[in-house]
């Protein structure tokens, strides 16, 4: 059937109608791009109301909360959500999502632009975050907010400086921090122990520097050359008797993660990742960083360093002495595997003298790598014996528009990080237990806290949060960050595959990583227009 | 009277109405579930595409923009704008268009080999033609854990590095095989094309496979037996009949694998997530070395939150520019494959070859 002239006509006119209508009303969240936008709280109605106590009612408040926390440590944050809502039952109510880290940004992202209608009230993400979101017009200034609506029940002086530097943008405070945390070393101390490599004659098995950690590995490289390294295999159900090991299959350590020990080093050396502005690169020019690099060629080519990736294995059977993993490797593999009876039980390879000394009875120590990234020179400067790590912190998203409600979130975060219960314990010391150091000077000095640590090897091992330092705030964090991490598998993939075997060519390839970052954010600025 | 002519002009309206809905309405009814798809999933995001690269779109905030004067096509065309962009842009379409021009001629004649033979009904056909098929059922991230496990090092269980410790690089996802210059670049061709471009082999011919085979089936048999008394060879009747009998399944098999592999993202994201390392390009949009135009699109629209936020018009230009070249490339194709008329030649052939006799 042939179409005639008006049918096509007005075929193509539907067409066109549905078009310049779905291209006129695609608009989502009009967003905020200037300073100005980024910085108001206009868009707060000012609807609170106070009771006779001068306190502010919350008539049943219901507050959209998604977090990136996720498993293991999801089921700690939802017993406290559900705990925070019965205490405020009739005022406030939390509606927690959860969605993955690879899933998070996206998701907000999408749903920002999209349904706005449907956007979060309260963020809780990774604290390198809030300065890139912060800048994208997403939050609200905590601090303006605070000053305007006169609600000042946190006391900030108690914020670790190092951990809340990463929540401002343009000199305003996006975010509240709730913890810290950051990747550890795991330590084999038995086989430190039993090869009489410790130091202070043999009685401190983690190393506090990086001619410390260097000189370990060369000791067990020697050792392990000369035939003379004794390990054992700590895997459940395995003979636990002492062996020489295998020089050509032992390594002392493997590659490290890419990021986090970059960053270590790049910040306990006094460096940046991009000058104030946050659109030059400087991570570069560090030499702390540089050294990172370099160490990792001069490392893997003398046999101190693996190439694998996956070292549990190594790990347990005593190939590998360090393994740098999450705060959560241990609880997921170590204690289900490795952490058994059989190593505090004469028999199976297990001597009485082992049974008694708790270094062989519990083989693994971790430690945080404060220090061990150091250069000689910057050992005694104000960063020299500090480590990166990140942490969870929490923001009022601008889908929030009722004053009421926003101090609704203030009271949770509050609550989360500064509350106790009916026995005076803090509720951030019991998320701590899932594997965080609390981002608060009076958490930590708790004896509460105090406690925790004693019997908790994770939280001993990620130590002092004084000690901890936090990314800068970026804009573009996600692009410096990537290009960090470039910097660091380029090396790692170099070293592997083989095109990379001198210090210089580790050092070119920085170079070229940062020429290339530096052309993407000089593109990123030359897209805003 | 008057009654009656209302009632004839009622009538005349009815009728007219009922011969245009039985003209056009059954043909809206059966085309609107297609045309509504098209629109909302074609033409409007298509339309939509167009008018993103040509103006300052941002995800904050859609329904705001403005016009910017080309600028997402200067950085893709136009060297001195963007340098690293401009090379990246231009690596991922070389890329592109290099795997294509090596995978789409053994694409397509490798399943059209495997379809003549299977055709020829050898012992055990059926088997045959099912496992050729079976790779093609297998989800892509399935097929690519399959390769990730052959080709990785032998520390790891690669299991070719563990049977032929000797054949091939140590790391295949990670080596160069080899550099060469065109002018300033330096083309550094990376191991892990290797790997790609097997996987899309075992996982791509199958379709291609049973299209022939289908076509196979439907080549007249008085032709063969017309050329068996003609004396013809089997070569010859293969490039005489058969072939020519499923011209048309070879268009669309060509014009299938032309756009599909002109799109190759998949495979390359599965494998080594457009790996390894370039570091002179590693930050930019489809920086790395197995990376293609789809590639660099995604890097800008999803990979990257900044990217995603500030150049979205980028990752559009670039999607316009990518179907224009496939537009091109497809255009080229449909004109040489298309049916020529032979007009008074095969009469004159038969006048001629009748002389003779």
């Amino acid at each position: 059937m042939k179409l005639n002239k008006h049918f096509t006509v007005a075929l193509a006119s539907s067409f066109l109608t549905i078009s310049a209508l779905s291209l006129a009303n695609c608009g989502g969240n009009t967003g905020n791009n200037g300073t100005d936008d980024i910085l108001s709280i206009d868009t707060l109605t000012n609807d609170i109301e106070y009771d006779e106590n001068n306190e502010v009612i919350f008539p049943g408040v219901s507050l959209d909360v998604w977090t990136i926390i996720g498993d293991p440590d999801l089921s700690t944050f939802k017993g406290l959500i559900d705990d925070f809502n019965m205490e405020y039952r009739g005022q406030i109510h939390i509606n927690l999502r959860n969605i993955g880290h690879y899933d998070f940004y996206g998701s907000l992202e999408n749903t920002w632009a999209y349904e706005p209608e449907n956007a979060p009230d309260v963020l809780i993400m990774h604290n390198e975050k809030t300065a890139e979101y912060a800048a994208r017009g997403y939050m609200y200034p905590l601090d303006t907010l605070m000053e305007e609506f006169d609600w000042n029940k946190i006391d900030f002086s108690n914020v670790y400086e190092n951990i809340d530097r990463s929540q401002f943008y343009s000199n305003h405070r996006f975010g509240i921090p709730i913890d810290g945390h950051g990747f550890i070393m795991n330590i084999r101390q038995d086989i430190i122990k039993k090869n009489g490599l410790g130091f202070d004659n043999n009685t401190r098995f983690v190393p506090k520097t990086r001619e410390e950690f260097q000189s370990l590995l060369e000791a067990l490289r020697e050792k392990a050359d000369a035939g003379t390294l004794l390990v054992r295999n700590i895997t459940r159900g395995q003979d636990h008797s002492w062996k020489v090991v295998n020089g050509a299959e032992f390594y002392p350590e493997f590659l490290q993660s890419t990021d986090p020990d970059g960053l270590g080093a790049l910040y306990a050396n006094g460096g940046s990742m991009a000058d104030e502005t946050g659109k030059t690169i400087t991570f570069g020019k560090n030499k702390g960083f540089q050294t990172y690099l370099t160490d990792q060629v001069e490392r893997f080519n003398e046999k101190l360093m693996g190439e694998a990736g996956v070292n549990t294995e190594a790990f347990s059977s005593g190939k590998t002495i360090f393994f740098s993993e999450g705060p959560w490797w241990t609880s997921l593999n170590y204690d289900p595997n490795m952490n058994n009876s059989e190593l505090r039980t004469v028999g199976n390879g297990v001597t009485q003298e082992e049974v008694n000394d708790p270094v062989y009875a519990y083989p693994l120590t971790a430690s945080n790598t404060a220090g061990w990234w150091t250069l000689e020179e910057n050992e005694e400067t104000e960063n020299g014996s500090k480590w990166y790590g990140n942490g969870h912190a929490i923001s009022i998203t601008r889908h929030v528009t009722s004053a009421t409600t926003a101090l609704a979130a203030l009271e949770f975060a509050n609550w989360l990080t500064q509350g106790t219960n009916d026995k005076d314990e803090y509720y951030l010391a019991e998320w701590s237990e899932a594997g965080h150091v609390p981002a608060w000077k009076n958490v930590y000095e708790s004896e509460q806290y105090q406690a925790l640590l004693e019997k908790d090897l994770t939280l001993r091992a990620l130590g002092d949060p004084a000690n901890i330092i936090s990314m800068e705030p970026l804009q573009y964090e996600t692009t410096i960050f990537n290009a960090l991490a470039n910097a660091v598998s380029s090396v790692q993939s170099g070293l592997k595959g083989g095109s990379i075997k001198t210090t210089e060519q580790a050092l070119t390839a920085l170079k070229d990583v940062v020429n290339s970052a530096q052309g993407s954010l000089d593109l990123l600025s030359s897209g805003i227009l | 009277m008057e009654k009656e002519v209302i009632l004839e002009e009622y009538s005349r309206k009815r009728s007219k109405a009922i011969s245009l809905f039985k003209k056009y309405g059954i043909v809206v009814l059966f085309l609107a579930p297609f045309m509504i798809c098209f629109i909302l999933f074609f033409l409007y995001p298509f339309f939509y595409g167009i008018w993103i690269s040509l103006t300052n779109f941002k995800l904050e905030a859609p329904g705001v923009e403005t016009w910017n004067d080309f600028r997402w096509y200067k950085f893709l065309f136009d060297k001195t704008s963007q340098p690293l962009l401009f090379e990246s842009f231009w690596r991922a379409v070389g890329h592109t268009i290099i795997f294509s021009i090596i995978m789409i001629p053994l694409a397509v004649l490798v399943p059209l080999f495997l379809a003549i033979l299977i055709n020829s009904k050898p012992v055990g056909y059926k088997v045959f033609r099912c496992l050729i098929y079976m790779p093609s059922i297998i989800p892509l991230t399935a097929a690519g854990s399959i390769f990730t496990l052959l080709f990785l090092p032998e520390q790891t269980s690669g299991l070719l590095a563990t049977l032929f410790p000797n054949f091939g690089p140590k790391e295949w996802f990670l080596e160069s095989m080899f550099t060469f210059n065109i002018g300033d670049f330096t083309v550094d061709v990376a191991w892990a094309w290797i790997p790609i471009f097997l996987m899309c082999f075992w996982g791509g011919w199958g379709s291609n496979f049973i299209i022939l085979s289908a076509g196979l089936q439907n080549v007249p048999k008085s032709l063969y037996e017309a050329a068996d008394i003609d004396g013809c060879s089997k070569l010859k009747k293969t490039l005489k009949v058969t072939i020519p009998g499923i011209k048309g399944q070879l268009v669309l098999c060509l014009f299938t694998t032309i756009i599909g592999y002109l799109g190759l993202y998949g495979q390359n994201y599965v494998l080594v997530t457009g790996g390894p390392i370039n570091p002179a390009l590693s930050s930019m949009p489809g920086g790395g070395k197995t990376s293609t135009i789809i590639y660099f699109i995604q890097d800008i629209v999803a990979n990257n939150t900044n990217f995603k936020a500030t150049l979205y018009g980028l990752g559009a230009a670039a999607s316009i520019v990518f179907a224009i070249i496939v537009g091109i490339i497809s255009g080229i194709q449909m004109y040489c494959t298309r049916d020529r008329k032979t007009g008074n030649k095969i009469s004159e052939e038969f006048k001629s070859w009748k002389a003779l006799n």
